[in-house]
């Protein structure tokens, strides 16, 4: 029981071993990616810059790179520029607005057939502008002014049928 | 004897009406404050943050700087997320929530019931770090009128936010542009878009107020570009 219980958590290991290590031997060689993006998470509508080192260790030099980026709602054949190393090569493309968030792997080919995936991370953009007020203080009118001057009125008018009353009252009596 | 009472009637009558019809037809606030027209209110313009200068390169190995008595490091931040802001221009000081999207898609901001709190868009970098952090504040509230971003029209290039992170460390943000922009050329791209310098974005409601949607017309924008950092305890 203990030596199965046992076999089974080395084989669990070995498993988790081989699945994290699986995407980047797949990627380029068993190292890390040669592939970078910046900024990452990115947004849409925001030029991101794809970056990929299409050195191989062999005297393979690399020419040229292209960025597929058809998932990406861009062309499927993106020319890459030389970048400051040999063997180096950028792309800087703006992201379109209308891009899902999500997270997004463009596959990147080297000429001297080095290729990879770069894995970016595209955030919401909120789309709409955000309501924050109730316009409290541009409809709001002045009442307790007018409250004073609804109780002025009122005074006003009490005063007039006291003095009224007053008058009357002396007339009928004289 | 009555024709001094008379007239005191008379008086109070002709001021009460004065008063009664004055105050049910102006205001009892003024309405916010816009920034004004040469910020740049047309949707073409996008307001370019100033240059930075490179930092001196002297005997310190991080670059600081000296604002209002204090000492920054002109590095960026690690994440964490925002909790308190303060502008000390329009004397606002405000605890910050975080709040991502409603499921509408439009960004979540405090309720009305609580005017004097702020929101972080919490999909976005936080204060400090390379980008632009936003954050939401009510300009008006039934429940107390003028609400925490009241004042934000009035802040010019040169004033300056100051927003503490969890982490106990407070970022500077220096003002450099300020924009009203009708919701319809909301500039999300603008607001949102990635700063490799990181930014501040503080955003509230402004312009006319259409009283038949119960909605102001337009946002105002402050724009803000991060000076630098310091620690909670860090002595100048």
């Amino acid at each position: 029981m203990r030596l199965a219980r046992c076999a089974a958590a080395i084989a669990g290991l070995i498993m988790v071993v081989l699945l994290s290590g699986a995407p980047a031997a797949l990627a380029g060689g068993g190292g890390p990616s040669p592939a970078s993006v910046f900024p990452n998470p990115s947004t849409p509508g925001t030029s991101t810059t794809f970056t990929i080192d299409c050195s191989t260790g062999a005297d393979t030099p690399c020419t040229s790179a292209t960025l597929d980026g058809s998932s990406l709602g861009l062309p499927a054949q993106i020319p890459m520029q030389p970048g400051s190393q040999t063997d180096m090569f950028v792309a800087t493309v703006v992201l379109p607005s209308s891009l899902a968030p999500g997270t997004y792997s463009p596959e990147i080919t080297c000429s001297n057939g080095v290729s990879a995936t770069a894995t970016l991370t595209v955030n919401a953009v909120p789309g709409k502008a955000p309501q924050t007020g109730d316009g409290t203080t541009s409809t709001a009118t002045n009442t307790a002014l007018a409250n004073v001057g609804y109780g002025l009125l009122g005074a006003g008018a009490l005063a007039g049928c006291v003095m009224l009353r007053r008058r009357w009252s002396g007339r009928t009596s004289s | 004897m009555p024709k001094l009472v008379n007239g005191v009637i008379v008086a109070l009558v002709a001021a009460g009406l004065v008063l009664a019809f004055v105050g049910s037809h102006t205001l009892r606030w003024s309405p916010p404050a816009a920034p004004p027209k040469w910020e740049g209110s047309s949707r073409t313009r996008t307001p370019a943050p100033p240059a930075r200068k490179a930092p001196a390169r002297g005997h310190a190995s991080v670059p600081t700087v000296r604002v209002a008595g204090r000492r920054y490091q002109e590095t960026p931040m690690a994440r964490s997320a925002p909790v308190s802001v303060w502008i000390p221009h329009i004397k606002v000081r405000a605890e910050i929530i975080s709040l991502g999207l409603t499921s509408g898609g439009v960004v979540g901001v405090p309720s009305l019931n609580t005017p004097f709190l702020t929101s972080w868009y919490n999909k976005g970098p936080t204060p400090g770090a390379p980008g632009a952090a936003v954050i939401f504040g009510h300009v008006d509230s039934a429940a107390v009128g003028p609400a925490v971003f009241y004042h934000l029209g009035n802040l010019r290039p040169g004033d300056l936010v100051y927003v503490t992170l969890k982490d106990g460390r407070t970022a500077l943000f220096r003002v450099y542009s300020a924009s009203l922009y009708t919701k319809a050329e909301f500039p999300d791209n603008t607001i949102y878009s990635y700063t490799s310098w990181p930014s501040l974005r503080l955003v509230t409601c402004g312009g006319q107020f259409d009283a038949s949607t119960g909605h102001y017309l337009s946002n105002t924008v402050v724009f803000a570009q991060y000076v630098g950092q310091r620690a909670a305890s860090a002595q100048s």
